[in-house]
């Protein structure tokens, strides 16, 4: 009855999603298309060749699986803040759930899930794009970038919960988007290598899961291969930080809501 | 058996006591209207029988089962027609009352036959396709009334169903709500008509800042309260009648008289005195109850 309920409240979405699909593919292609355009030519002209894995790529190479990450961490982050405390806050959409025999947990991970899904769809778009450019080659290794960005899509949305859970307002979202989502487009190695940074900026920007989500992307996607165990390691982190992430929210929305 | 037993129900938030100890029943199969001004705590109330807020103290039985204990199936019985309109903007009609459905893990071929039912029930199935951004207020609030019957409850809760809606589609409201009654349904209503409460309701309870005032059939409330005849006689009242011990109550600019024999009063009224006499109705009731003045 849970993945019943859960899918109920993610095919809401879908449901809701796809009257505006149009719209959606339009801005999920057209986003990347801009940034590869300009990155490419400012850039690009820059930096001639930069290392991933031991290989010397173009910097179009470089910069599509980090544009990858970014789209689907902005897509989920942005549908479980903005988005989900709309629903909330403005269309009384949750109580309308709540006062149904689903439950808070079921709306949570509708919520989640969906965003997760809606942020693959960016990812997915941007795949595309770069491939066009070519910019990413199509092989068996996406097999494994796909539900890598899976999994990092569902951590930045339960962390978009915790902003909701916490948000009276729209303004609060600033904070989130200041102190979360605009450091991890910044600092997580999106645009070029975090070792850049002084020793202790790189400490910081190893804390935040977008970083070892673009390590394991850029690796997997262009070298096709990565060290297991390290792997395993930032795998482990980004969902940990999922797992926390979900805890805060649901606390916080409980007592929130029900109290 | 009681659908709903409340004993000593009280929620505070931080230091503001919304609920302050009410007691009530509502049996199966009846109508019981709760009624008080704007803040009375009749919105929390629902929340609470909903498990949508938990309570602070006191005992709240649904189906007999303590409200935090109960379980998906008996939440399956309840309907909530809320007040607020809380419909799915960007989705038609039929996917609103559908989509609802999937929320209760009911199968697909009942939600369809009950969609179908509901929409000719409610008298909306021309406009099942479209969407709800698009329907009236009247229609709005028949579907929400139609979303919160999709599973077939036995019992629905309704807060203020027919505000702000015109004269022919309350009527219309009023009509299928008599007929979930007569289909031995068990209601309970808030609303700040009170006319459409005597229609309605079999008991009514009135509450204000939180207690419970009074409660009864309407025309208990009425002959305890306000008797059979009101008269508002102009200020200023002539003596005879400001001597006498007629049951009465000052209003500001003319003075409320409560009889059951009219002619009581009537002889006591001088020629070329204004005022005005009717049947005492429950809205008298209430006004007594809680107090003439303007709520905030």
């Amino acid at each position: 009855m849970f993945f019943k309920t859960v899918y109920a409240l993610w095919y809401r979405h879908f449901l809701t999603w796809k009257t505006m699909f149009w719209s959606s593919l339009t801005s999920n292609v057209f986003n990347p298309l801009l940034f590869l355009f300009s990155f490419g030519f400012g850039m690009g002209a820059i930096v001639e060749n930069i290392e991933v894995g031991g290989q010397v790529v173009d910097y179009l190479v470089y910069i599509v699986p980090g544009m990858m990450a970014y789209s689907g961490m902005f897509t989920a982050s942005f549908e479980t803040s903005i988005s989900a405390f709309a629903r909330y806050y403005m269309q009384s959409y949750w109580d309308q759930v709540l006062a149904t025999p689903a439950m808070l947990h079921h709306l949570m991970m509708g919520e989640i899930l969906w965003a997760s899904t809606k942020a693959m769809f960016a990812v997915v778009c941007v795949l595309l794009v770069g491939y066009l450019f070519e910019g990413v080659v199509l092989d068996w290794s996406i097999l494994w970038v796909l539900p890598v960005m899976f999994l990092g899509c569902f951590c930045f949305a339960t962390c978009g919960m915790v902003a909701t859970s916490f948000a009276k307002s729209f303004e609060m979202f600033s904070y989130f988007f200041t102190f979360w989502v605009t450091p991890m487009f910044i600092f997580s190695g999106v645009f070029f290598p975090v070792d850049r940074f002084p020793e202790m900026v790189q400490w910081l920007a190893y804390l935040l899961p977008m970083t070892h989500l673009v390590d394991i992307v850029r690796d997997l996607s262009v070298a096709g291969v990565m060290d297991a165990g390290v792997l395993m390691m930032k795998l482990a982190y980004i969902a940990f930080v999922a797992v926390v992430a979900y805890a805060v929210a649901y606390r916080n929305m409980k007592h929130r809501i029900f109290d | 058996m009681n659908i709903i037993h409340a004993e000593n129900i009280q929620k505070s938030f931080g230091d503001f006591e919304a609920v302050k100890g009410v007691d009530f029943k509502v049996p199966q199969g009846t109508c019981v209207g709760l009624l008080g001004p704007n803040g009375a705590g009749k919105t929390t109330t629902m929340r609470m029988i909903m498990g949508l807020s938990s309570l602070s103290a006191g005992s709240l039985k649904v189906f007999d089962t303590p409200v935090d204990k109960v379980t998906r199936a008996e939440k399956m019985k309840i309907g909530l027609v809320p007040q607020e309109d809380n419909l799915d903007p960007d989705l038609s009609v039929r996917q609103n009352l559908e989509i609802y459905g999937s929320y209760f893990g009911l199968e697909k071929s009942f939600i369809q036959q009950q969609a179908d039912s509901l929409l000719e029930f409610m008298q909306l199935g021309e406009k099942a396709n479209n969407r709800v951004n698009h329907l009236s207020g009247g229609m709005k609030r028949r579907l929400i009334i139609a979303r919160a019957l999709i599973a077939d409850p036995e019992f629905i809760i309704l807060d203020e169903p027919t505000t702000g809606l015109d004269p022919q589609a309350r009527v219309l409201i009023w009509k299928s709500l008599l007929k979930l009654k007569d289909q031995g349904k068990t209601l309970l209503l808030t609303t700040h008509y009170m006319d459409e409460a005597q229609r309605l309701c079999d008991n009514i309870v009135i509450v204000d800042g939180g207690k419970v005032l009074d409660e009864g059939s309407p025309k208990e409330l009425i002959s305890r309260h306000v008797k059979n005849h009101v008269f508002e006689v102009q200020k200023p009242v002539p003596e005879a009648l400001q001597d006498s011990d007629i049951d009465h109550e000052d209003i500001g600019d003319s003075v409320l008289y409560y009889v059951n024999n009219p002619d009581k009063v009537k002889h006591l009224l001088p020629d070329g005195i204004t005022y005005t006499q009717r049947v005492s109705n429950l809205e008298d009731v209430f006004l007594r109850l809680t107090g003439h003045k303007l709520r905030e």
